[in-house]
């Protein structure tokens, strides 16, 4: 399964997962398999997505990465410690190591500190020397201005208060820096701004991006290798170019099949105008029958029916 | 705009006609005097940014503004008498579920949580005047068309049993249960997952194609909106800045807004694989 990351020769991996597996109990008895067996490599100074749908495990994989819930099996690496040995105790140098910057700014950001506070916070736990001055400095490289630290995140926009977020993971100057669904909520005329963003800056200061997201063409447009998980397994990981070029698995296919694009949508919509003159329901019907761009529509809807 | 309303048949007129549309919180104008009309069996689609007024539009339309929002201008439909802005509630009641359906983003909102999906079902068709024993073996048949699996098992279950794409699918059958003239749908597929939303896009195509019912449709993703709808409006600060068939605007695009748009939602490359960037 995982033959693509065994077969690419890693040199220096920054996150090692190895048969990584997460149980839950299900309060009535019983037990969900939310991870199963996730062997998992991230080269130092790489930009990874984590794509997958709901339920397939992406948000755990992510959290177990960043040391905020337990594997149940398996073993995780990271920057050469292995975390699932760890107490909770010893996990605060993730905290330096590693930052999450977390779908909603609004639920991350507390509304009651000053833009100042929040961004110091990190560096204050740390016993930073000069964090005023780190601050300052780190606003202005989201593109915000270094006089808005007496603000409240209220009086930002959500795509500013994104780059709010994003100032203070990169604060503690982490090795890592991971996107859970970091443009998600973002209007598509931001989402553009703040993903470019998050690349210049994993670029410009080496950081190893992990980015997490059912969006796959938010994937493409930020990483260079990339990780599909479905329903808690791996189903396929490898360079994005060649994944999305030439998907090796069929989940792959039929993920990548089902995003809707501009130009096959635009070439359905000359051929209703064409037939329009013909009656409209029985083009309309022609089109749905042959659409989707895929041969498995059946099976998709199989699939969604089984959850 | 030749593509519109076949001509084989005669048509009446527009099957809603909206004019000088203006929505107003307090004194600030959310909606700037819009004006735009849907023929009978159209499928028109609305794009802009968040803010720009394409919500607030359909919600216009279908008298459901929110509490402290006032509208003004004129809403007409085919078939109704006056200006449905000025129309009573219990009037209103009637067209909306029998005229008109609606999908909103979440189907979660529009479902109520404590009710059998079977039961909210029935209620729809019980409202607009089918008998108890019809209705029950009607919602067996909806549930089966919008292709949801053991209709009998999903009109027993409650929303929270079901899965986003069954929800929306139930939503669905409710909008579509009384073959509505006009099935407003705003950002259906948004909160499901793409495999999920490719084949709840299917069901809505083929569900207003056989009920001959007409789409008011907002997406902001601007490839749904191109394989679901005939014509496109693009909206800018509660203003309609552009419009036309999407074959045009989408690959012509005049306002420097629709450019933007165009511009921001390629993010997989798909257009600059083909031209520089």
């Amino acid at each position: 399964m995982t033959g693509a990351s065994a077969a690419a020769p890693v040199t220096d991996a920054v996150v090692q997962l190895t048969g990584v597996g997460r149980k839950f109990h299900r309060p009535g008895g019983g037990t969900v398999t939310a991870l199963d067996g996730v062997d998992l490599t991230i080269p130092r100074g790489s930009a990874f997505g984590v794509v997958g749908e709901s339920g397939s495990g992406k948000t755990t994989l992510m959290r177990i990465i960043a040391g905020l819930e337990k594997a149940t099996s398996g073993r995780v690496l990271v920057d050469g410690t292995d975390i699932t040995a760890l107490p909770e105790k010893r996990l605060t140098f993730l905290r330096k190591t590693l930052q999450v910057v977390f779908q909603d700014p609004m639920g991350s950001l507390n509304p009651r500190m000053t833009i100042g506070r929040i961004v110091a916070e990190p560096l204050v736990v740390q016993g930073h020397r000069d964090v005023s001055g780190r601050v300052a400095e780190v606003l202005e490289q989201v593109g915000l201005d270094a006089t808005i630290v007496g603000r409240y995140p209220h009086q930002f926009s959500g795509g500013q208060r994104q780059r709010i977020s994003i100032a203070r993971a990169i604060a503690p100057d982490p090795a890592v820096l991971i996107a859970d669904e970091a443009v998600s909520a973002l209007d598509v005329t931001v989402r553009a701004q703040v993903l470019d963003l998050i690349a210049e800056i994993a670029a410009r200061r080496s950081l190893t991006l992990i980015f997490v997201s059912h969006d796959l063409s938010v994937i493409r447009r930020v990483c260079d290798r990339v990780a599909v998980l479905q329903g808690g397994r791996l189903v396929e990981t490898g360079a994005v170019q060649r994944v999305y070029d030439h998907p090796e698995q069929a989940y792959t296919r039929r993920l990548l099949a089902a995003v809707p694009r501009l130009a096959e949508s635009l070439e359905m919509a000359r051929a209703r105008a064409a037939g329009n003159r013909g009656g409209r329901s029985t083009t309309t019907a022609d089109a749905g029958g042959n659409d989707s761009g895929t041969d498995d529509s059946s099976t998709d809807t199989n699939t969604e029916d089984a959850r | 705009m030749t593509t519109t309303a076949p001509q084989q048949k005669s048509v009446p007129g527009p099957l809603l006609e909206v004019s000088g549309l203006t929505v107003r919180a307090g004194s600030s104008v959310l909606i700037d005097d819009i004006s735009l009309q849907i023929a009978q069996r159209e499928r028109v689609g609305i794009i802009g940014a968040s803010g720009s007024g394409k919500s607030l539009t359909c919600m216009a339309i279908a008298q459901l503004l929110p509490e402290g929002l006032t509208a003004s201008g004129s809403v007409r439909m085919d078939g109704e008498d006056g200006n449905l802005l000025t129309t009573p509630e219990r009037r209103l009641a009637r067209i909306r579920g029998q005229r008109t359906g609606m999908v909103f983003q979440e189907p979660m909102t529009a479902l109520n949580p404590t009710m059998r999906v079977g039961r909210q079902v029935a209620e729809v068709l019980r409202l607009h005047g089918m008998s108890a024993g019809r209705a029950r073996a009607e919602v067996q048949d909806l549930l089966t068309v919008v292709g949801l699996p053991d209709p009998q098992r999903i009109a027993k279950s409650y929303p929270h049993q079901l899965s986003g794409g069954q929800r929306q699918r139930v939503v669905i059958a409710i909008a579509m249960a009384n073959s509505p003239d006009l099935l407003i749908c705003d950002e259906p597929t948004t909160a499901l997952d793409v495999t999920v939303q490719a084949t709840v896009l299917d069901l809505i195509d083929r569900r207003a194609a056989a009920a001959d019912s007409a789409l008011l449709f907002i997406s902001h993703d601007l490839a749904v909106v191109a394989r679901i709808c005939d014509r496109v409006l693009v909206m800018y600060g509660g203003r309609i800045v552009e419009q036309g068939p999407v074959t045009e605007v989408l690959t012509k695009p005049q306002h420097e807004h629709t450019r933007r748009l165009l511009a921001d939602a390629d993010l997989g490359g798909e257009q600059s694989e083909s031209s520089t960037r």
